[in-house]
């Protein structure tokens, strides 16, 4: 199996900061991506995935709504969590979350999205998917710290 | 009063002050649900003076108060099972802050008894200071228009009977508003046959919902249905992939929130035929039509169909190829073979070969082509009957005290025959003393 990758689509590395720790406890890839075609080039190669993509729900457009979309249409598979930077008021939360659920995504988050909170979700659908495509729960995390030593052979084909 | 070795009689541990002294947020919860002891810490924590709720009854439901729903055992603990459970804090929909509770029941004397359920409890997070929104950009009616197109009854059609029965009861699904229970084997489809039937049936003007129930911690999953700014009641349909996997109080949750008129149909999908982890209610009020998924391996002669439909525009699968894919079970179905072309078509340009091909799927076509032939086996029927027939020999010989003429009428044999028997099978007959 190529190793299970959490993809990190945004302008910036706010969203992908907060995930290093648990990519790194558990031997996962962290990608950062800009572009709607570096998305789509880096899901090419089937592999366990989840996609953060932040997406401001205030000033959000057409052009994201289709890219998140096309997306969803050609990689089904793929849990996408949308996140947006802003938030919105109680009133407007319920109709705009549900509409990017409509278009594939899997949840959706608003501020604070908390690096607890990312990491509970990046993890919980990433382990999920892995079971999916190998029918077998993801080898346990290494432990934090500079307490171990990791002297354990690679578990993945494609691990750096 | 002096025990008879003249010491004091041991008290028992007062376990209050053991409680006292502690930073755990501890509190005790009597067999009926009331409130009947919290710790100094637990005070801090829940910002109330335990006296004042001594005896607070706590109840899940919408009548009590909202800090006896949050510090309610869940129905696991109830049941006698120690549980974990993270909730929102009492006028939080949402959190953070959430409250994380362990709750240990402590089992009584008969069987299947509490006594009661010690809890911890431990905040996690800050409230943080609430922004207002903008304005909101609608989803274009060209996206929504390209998705329902997408989702139509042509993908999973295919070109066997078995793909048009399938699909006949998908159409059926589509034409009603009943909750549908979705029953297949992992990777068979059920999400995109749910997001088929949302969209050609009568919810397709409000959003889907796919919730991932083994994926997402019951929390998240919480906020996101019915937290503030919750989606389920702009919904038009709802599907829950292994709804067994949520905690029965957030299912309890979901039964109830989806017996209002306004709520949204529910589609669910698991699979397995009966789910122990799934509320009686769940089952009994959400499986009012059932449709089985059918494996991949039962399609098998819709492959070439399936294949088109997964590459990406502009690839194919050569022949040979086809061939392999052919042999295999696929035990892991659609999505097994959604990833198996996909990474022989990132790995490789052009048409997909089957040399592409992982190495276990083209022996498997190779085992099936040159099957091993089994080492032929002689029948030892000759050797087998010579023995019969020397053990009934002598066995009437011995029993006739050597008279070959009495053996030979008890075996149904003429006296010259069975001489001949005797010789082809080289018997020595003792002769019997006269």
């Amino acid at each position: 199996m190529k190793a299970p990758s959490i993809i990190a689509y945004s302008t910036d590395s706010a969203v992908a900061d907060h995930l290093r720790d648990l990519a790194a406890v558990h031997r996962w890839r962290l990608q950062e991506v800009k572009t709607p075609a570096g998305l789509r080039t880096a899901l090419a190669m089937p592999r366990p995935i989840v996609v953060l993509w932040e997406i401001d729900a205030v000033s959000s457009d057409a052009a994201a709504d289709a890219a998140l979309a096309d997306i969803h249409r050609s990689f089904p598979d793929v849990p996408i969590v949308v996140v947006s930077p802003s938030k919105l008021s109680d009133d407007d939360r319920p109709a705009w979350s549900a509409a990017r659920l409509n278009l594939g995504a899997r949840h959706i988050l608003f501020p604070p999205w908390t690096k607890l909170v990312l990491e509970d979700l990046a993890g919980g659908l990433l382990a999920a998917s892995i079971r999916r495509i190998t029918g077998k729960d993801p080898p346990p995390p290494m432990p934090r710290g500079d307490a171990a030593i990791d002297l354990a052979e690679g578990v993945y084909d494609d691990e750096d | 009063m002096t025990a008879p070795g003249g010491e004091a009689p041991r008290q028992p541990a007062n376990w209050r002050s053991l409680f006292a002294r502690s930073a755990t947020a501890v509190f005790v919860v009597g067999p009926n649900r009331r409130l009947r002891y919290a710790n100094p810490a637990w005070e801090v924590a829940v910002g109330h003076a335990f006296p004042k709720l001594r005896g607070m009854r706590l109840s899940r439901y919408r009548s009590g108060s909202d800090l006896g729903r949050t510090l309610m055992p869940p129905p696991e603990a109830l049941a006698g099972k120690p549980t974990n459970v993270r909730r929102a804090a009492p006028g939080e929909s949402a959190g953070p802050p959430w409250w994380d509770f362990t709750f240990v029941p402590l089992a009584g004397p008969k069987p299947d008894s509490i006594l009661g359920i010690v809890g911890t409890l431990t905040v996690v997070g800050e409230r943080l200071p609430k922004k207002s929104g903008g304005k909101l950009d609608p989803v274009s009616a060209e996206v929504r228009r390209e998705l329902a197109a997408h989702h139509s009854f042509e993908r999973i059609a295919g070109t066997t009977t078995a793909g048009e029965r399938f699909l006949d009861r998908v159409r059926l699904a589509a034409a009603v508003r009943t909750p549908v229970k979705l029953f297949g084997e992992a990777g068979s489809g059920k999400g995109a046959t749910a997001r088929i039937i949302h969209h050609n049936g009568p919810s397709a003007a409000k959003p889907f919902a796919a919730v991932d129930c083994a994926g997402v911690q019951p929390y998240l999953n919480e906020a996101q249905l019915f937290g503030k700014g919750g989606v389920l009641s702009s919904l038009g349909t709802l599907y829950l992939a292994d709804p067994g996997a949520l905690p029965r109080d957030l299912q309890e949750k979901i039964v109830q929130a989806l017996q209002r008129p306004t709520a949204p149909r529910l589609i669910w999908g698991t699979h397995l035929a009966t789910d122990p982890r799934l509320l009686t209610a769940f089952e009994d009020r959400f499986a009012v039509l059932e449709l089985s998924v059918p494996p991949l391996r039962e399609r098998l002669e819709d492959l070439p169909w399936f294949v088109e439909r997964i590459l990406p525009a502009g690839r194919i699968v050569a022949d040979d190829a086809l061939a392999v894919l052919a042999a295999h079970r696929w035990p892991g179905n659609l999505r097994e073979l959604a990833v198996t072309l996909g990474t022989a078509a990132a790995e490789h340009d052009g048409p997909i070969h089957a040399a592409h091909l992982p190495r276990v799927l083209r022996e498997r076509l190779l085992i099936q082509q040159h099957p091993i032939a089994r080492p032929e086996t002689p029948l030892p029927l000759n050797f087998v009957l010579a023995q019969v027939e020397r053990r009934m020999i002598e066995a009437a010989l011995t029993a006739q005290d050597g008279s070959q003429t009495a053996a030979a009428r008890q075996l149904g044999l003429s006296r010259a025959a069975l001489g001949r028997r005797i010789e082809s099978l080289g018997l020595t007959i003792r002769e019997v003393p006269r």
